[in-house]
């Protein structure tokens, strides 16, 4: 409940601060537009903008929570929020809160404009979204761990676009077979993004409901609840230090 | 029992032993001053009796709850000033207060909001972003925000004048006698040694993470000595029949006299016959100075060090 307090409030920023909602707005335009151009067929326009959003979401996914928290820790609102009645677990989950919500506003605009360029799948849109959406919550919790050990603004960017770049790739070449026989595949096949990777493919190009992915979607969630509670411990831990 | 118990509490941070063996309770309707340079262990203190950081040994209870187990239960009780405005720029007045207030569960919120705006003067830019304010009024706003909980027992002012020009930190003076008027329990922490003595009803001096002296400002000084020098300056040079006048009053202790000005050593209690016997002279006095013991000479007593070069 005080989660949602904080992220009701915090996520009025959006609409204060002019350039942040710009890019809000025309990074998600942005990116349809150019999915648009090279691809004939419709699953593969979709398939494109799909990708391409969702590789964002979750660098900004993982960046923005760190960058949150640390602004609030250079500002001193850190210390305020946490001398409230807000456990440390409330605080993170109105932090990933906020965030989501911001993802979730992007993500809307890619559907709608995917919409607009009336760009059809065969599996449902519904269940599209839902997937980009616990996509976001994955990178969220990931996040939520860098902002815990990151003690600068430029280590939250580094770390977290980094691990995203170097997970994303590692799902999209496992996707391809590089990894074929080799050790590597053994790790790869653990990797979430991997298992959301063939769930989003699989609505885009074969139609399958979302509820036949059960066991990918299983794995992902495994993995959000392990690093959320991992983030809320490695917090406990290093509070001290962030206040 | 008091409100606030602190019995032989100390924090390390590796080496370093941030506060050592420090006990001392804080009873409602008292102002307590913890008075010391940066890095004598004041905001680690703090940090402890609002369940932000855990104490190596000791107890704190905070109206009987214990801060490191039952943080929530404390911090609804504690309302917190900090040094800087610690404010969301991006929200208004009304939405900053308004998100101290939701997150307490106050009650009818909005109402409370409405109340504390008025009461710290900021009805003007209620609907402002607090980004936009004035230094004065944002230092208004942290004060609002640490005061919205109407019943809160215990308010925690953490050097809330570091960086105030004169003007506003006088407006925060008013501000710190108005809570202790209010009955509330009052935790000033601050550097600045007129700032205790002119607010808080009890002082502890801390060093290097010791309490190294407690009491009244009053109190404090009068362990040093209750003397003071008055100096005046005349027009013309004193007379002798002056100057055995004042030798031979009980409580005065020396009086020097260099040509046209006369220095008189006193308890402070001798100091209104000092003043009657100068001005029954008819002497013309150009100028006159009293210097009595301050808190500064209380802290350099204690710590053989300036708490204000300790300080800034």
């Amino acid at each position: 409940m005080k989660s949602l307090i904080l992220a009701k409030y915090t996520f009025k920023d959006v609409f204060r601060d002019k350039m942040g909602l710009l890019f809000m707005v025309a990074l998600p335009v942005g990116l349809v537009v150019l999915g648009n151009i090279g691809a004939e067929e419709m699953a593969d326009r979709a398939a494109m903008i799909v990708m391409i959003i969702y590789f964002f979401m979750i660098i900004i996914g993982c960046v923005g929570v760190g960058a949150t928290v640390l602004d609030m820790r250079r500002s001193g609102i850190l210390k305020r929020i946490l001398i409230m009645p807000i456990s440390k677990m409330g605080f993170l989950l109105g932090v990933a809160l906020d965030t989501f919500a911001r993802l979730g506003v992007m993500v809307g605009i890619v559907f709608i404009m995917m919409f607009i360029y009336r760009i059809t799948i065969p599996g449902s849109w519904l269940d599209l979204l839902i997937v980009l959406l616990i996509a976001v919550l994955f990178a969220l919790a990931l996040g939520l761990n860098f902002a815990a050990i990151s003690k600068s603004v430029f280590a939250t960017y580094g770390i977290g676009i980094g691990t995203s770049i170097i997970v994303f790739n590692l799902a999209d070449w496992h996707l391809g077979g590089r990894f074929e026989g080799t050790m590597i595949e053994t790790i790869a096949d653990h990797n979430p993004l991997y298992h959301l990777f063939r769930v989003i493919l699989g609505i885009i190009y074969e139609g399958t409901p979302l509820c036949q992915f059960h066991p990918e979607l299983g794995t992902v969630f495994l993995w959000i609840a392990v690093l959320f509670l991992s983030s809320v411990a490695l917090y406990r831990w290093r509070i001290e230090k962030m206040i | 029992m008091s409100f606030v118990q602190i019995e032989s509490l100390t924090k390390k941070f590796g080496d370093l032993t941030a506060v050592n063996d420090v006990s001392f309770e804080i009873e409602k309707g008292e102002t307590v001053g913890l008075l010391g340079p940066n890095g004598a262990g004041k905001s680690t203190t703090i940090d402890i009796i609002v369940g932000l950081r855990k104490p190596t040994s000791g107890r704190v209870l905070v109206d009987g709850f214990e801060p490191s187990k039952n943080g929530l239960e404390v911090r609804r009780a504690i309302g917190y000033v900090p040094q800087r405005a610690a404010i969301f720029e991006d929200l208004s007045v009304r939405e900053n207060l308004s998100l101290a207030a939701e997150m307490y569960g106050i009650p009818r919120f909005k109402h409370r909001v409405a109340e504390i705006i008025k009461e710290f003067e900021l009805e003007e830019k209620a609907d402002k972003l607090a980004g936009t304010l004035s230094g004065g009024q944002k230092s208004r706003l942290n004060f609002a925000l640490g005061c919205i909980i109407a019943d809160s027992q215990l308010i925690i002012l953490d050097e809330p004048t570091v960086g105030l020009d004169h003007r506003r930190r006088m407006e925060a003076w008013g501000f710190v006698r108005r809570l202790h008027g209010s009955g509330k329990a009052v935790l000033l922490t601050t550097h600045y040694m007129e700032e205790a003595d002119a607010l808080c009803s009890r002082i502890l001096l801390m060093d290097r993470g010791k309490i190294v002296a407690q009491g009244s400002p009053q109190q404090l000084k009068s362990t040093l000595s209750d003397e003071l020098v008055v100096e005046y300056t005349f027009a013309e040079m004193p007379s002798e029949e002056l100057v055995q006048k004042l030798t031979a009053l009980p409580d005065v202790v020396g009086v020097n006299r260099d040509d046209l000005s006369l220095k008189v050593t006193l308890k402070s209690g001798a100091l209104p016959q000092v003043r009657q016997l100068v001005h029954e002279s008819k002497l013309l006095i150009r100028s006159s100075s009293e210097k009595r013991v301050t808190l500064d000479d209380v802290f350099r007593h204690y710590t053989g060090s300036e708490l204000r070069e300790k300080g800034e």
